[in-house]
């Protein structure tokens, strides 16, 4: 039988680590629970994000999140960027590594994007061999998320939910639940996202991501942007209810407001798993104000600081 | 049409309709993608399905569309002072033509721009004079991808570094024969123009400034406390701290640079020392043995 969150703590509430807050986070430590880093930022550092890593690290639990893994990718693994993720890791001791069930480009090109695989049997076993391989290099388990997808292949002959579990089982990995992901693939797929809930095998759920979207009316597009919306709450309560609670994290990648703000974000969750009671300034349907431009946001970078 | 499709023609299909910079309907008609999966736009349901709300185009689109604005927007980051210098619809022109000359294919952004300097200088006009507008963005991009580099480079921060105080105590007689190890982060570089002055304006957040007129310009570029610092050198001090950083120990540097400066040396050289000393430029002296 499988441990609940595959034996890995519950952090309780956390923030994305985004160079804006640096400062900030070194100048006041601020009494958050946990944070996750973007690997890619930090896997070949050597100059401020390193440094300031370190010392959130000797301070706060740090789980490690990738972007480009590319399980689902039919180019060979790069095992160079594996030893990397494993060293850092190890460096800093951080929980737990996760990526996206998704590929980010083949015949050695990087989209830096999050593109969805068609669900069937030869993708199945295809990702299932890549995270054996995976967690071998990495010697611990892996945890992956559902991205949010914009496009629903005709070659897909199963769920994305029935192929989440048959992969996490068949490969022995963990899962990242990104709620808001379900929400707005649930809108772009014509799915029920309670369906995609209840189906997962609910002891492999290592964490929760919560984000904000924007909803165009023809689809939805993951901005992580903004503040959660209603329907995402809800969902998130029912997913917490059936996991028996894990780890909550919060990504805000875009518009970045004040860490104060990203962390009151992430805490309206702890006071809505009490008391039932949907955040004040939750809106109904995710928004960002006049940007036409909004588009995912699964990479952050971090420029440099030059006088 | 292709059936049934393998993953790795959806892959190989999917990456070349997305990366077209004519959008995904132009993608879709590349001989790229139809070497993968040769189907036509009113075919494209047999790929990709329509939601309720909407095509199977504008589905594959939202990709399309955040391929391009994602890496255009990071290299902007990595070259603030270029974009401000050519405006941004300019700018991303040139970007995309960069993208579909170099591709990503680093797992990390920080290697998006690492070509764009080198991309600037083959797209040069070949009728655009030297120490013209070109070369001056050319310079521009090249101290910019400096910056980068050493941002998140190597560094010396939580070391002890060597001060001038440090170099200051090694003995006259023992000078010559020193070589001086320099930090990792440091680097030497000649620019056409004074372009250290303009990309400081734009970090700053002023108004970009009037391209500067061309002036040859010595620049040693290092980090201290994680922010990137640039100073420029005179064209003497320049060649003498070339010298040493390439390995030539003190003495045999001095007597190459002593033949074309041999005044300015013998005025300037402790100063210089001291200089070097207080910017952080080496790490350790290196005595010879025995």
């Amino acid at each position: 039988m499988t441990e609940p969150r595959l034996g890995l703590p519950a952090l309780g509430f956390g923030v994305g680590l985004r160079h804006v807050h640096f400062g900030h986070i070194l100048g006041t430590w601020p009494d958050v629970d946990w944070f996750e880093i973007i690997s890619e930022n930090f896997i070949d550092s050597g100059g401020r994000p390193r440094y300031v890593l370190d010392q959130i690290a000797e301070r706060y639990p740090v789980v490690m999140h990738g972007v480009s893994l590319s399980i689902g990718s039919l180019d060979p693994l790069n095992i160079e960027y594996l030893q990397k993720l494993k060293r850092l890791a190890d460096a800093i001791g951080a929980r737990w590594i996760s990526d996206h069930v998704c590929w980010t480009g083949v015949l050695g090109r990087n989209s830096h994007d999050l593109l969805p695989l068609p669900y069937h049997e030869e993708s199945l076993a295809h990702v299932v061999g890549r995270i054996r391989t995976v967690q071998e290099i990495l010697e611990r388990p892996l945890v992956l998320e559902n991205p949010s997808s914009y496009v629903t292949f005709a070659d897909s002959t199963m769920s994305e939910w029935e192929f989440v579990t048959r992969m996490a089982e068949e490969a022995d990995c963990g899962l990242l639940l990104d709620v808001n992901n379900v929400y707005v693939s649930a809108y772009n797929h014509d799915f029920d996202p309670l369906e995609f809930l209840r189906s997962l095998p609910h002891e492999r759920i290592v964490q929760f991501h919560l984000a904000g979207h924007l909803n165009r009316g023809t689809h939805c597009i993951d901005t992580h942007d903004g503040r959660v919306i209603d329907t995402v709450w809800e969902l998130y309560r029912r997913a917490q209810t059936l996991t028996s609670g894990v780890s909550t994290l919060l990504e805000w990648d875009a518009n970045i407001p004040p860490f104060e703000d990203v962390h009151a974000e992430v805490l309206k969750a702890r006071q809505f798993l009490a008391d039932g009671a949907f955040p004040a300034d939750a809106a109904s349907v995710g928004g960002s104000v006049g940007d036409d431009d909004a588009i995912p946001h699964p990479a952050s970078h971090i420029a440099a600081e030059a006088e | 049409m292709t059936v049934p499709r393998s993953l790795a023609d959806l892959q190989h299909w999917m990456m070349s309709v997305l990366t077209a910079p004519g959008g995904v309907a132009a993608g879709l008609a590349s001989d790229e993608a139809r070497a993968a999966i040769e189907i036509v736009s009113d075919e494209l349901n047999a790929v990709i399905l329509p939601s309720q709300r909407l095509d199977a185009l504008s589905r594959l689109q939202v990709y399309g569309d955040a391929y391009f604005l994602r890496l255009i927007e990071c290299l902007g980051e990595d070259y603030p002072a270029v974009k401000a210098a050519l405006g941004e619809k300019t700018f991303n022109a040139f970007a995309v033509e960069y993208l579909q000359r170099s591709p990503p294919r680093s797992y990390t952004l920080n290697d998006l721009g690492t070509g764009f300097p080198d991309f600037l200088h083959a797209t040069k006009p070949t009728d655009e004079p030297s120490g013209g507008w070109a070369d001056f963005l050319i310079d521009l991009a090249r101290l910019e991808r400096h910056y980068a580099q050493v941002f998140d480079g190597p560094g010396v921060e939580g070391r002890p570094p060597l001060t001038a105080d440090d170099l200051s105590r090694v003995s006259a007689d023992e000078w010559p024969a020193c070589r001086l190890a320099p930090v990792p982060c440091l680097r030497l570089d000649t620019f056409q123009f004074p372009v250290h002055e303009y990309a400081t304006a734009i970090r700053r957040g002023r108004e970009a400034p009037a391209i500067p007129e061309a002036a040859a310009t010595h620049l040693a570029i290092t980090r201290r406390d994680f922010i990137v610092r640039r100073t420029s050198v005179g064209a003497s001090e320049y060649e003498l701290l070339s010298r040493i950083v390439a390995g030539e120990t003190v003495g045999e540097a001095i007597a190459a640079c002593a033949q074309q400066h041999e005044a300015e040396l013998a005025e300037y050289l402790s100063r210089w020392f001291a200089r070097w000393g207080a910017a952080g430029y080496f790490e350790r002296i290196v005595r010879p043995r025995g």
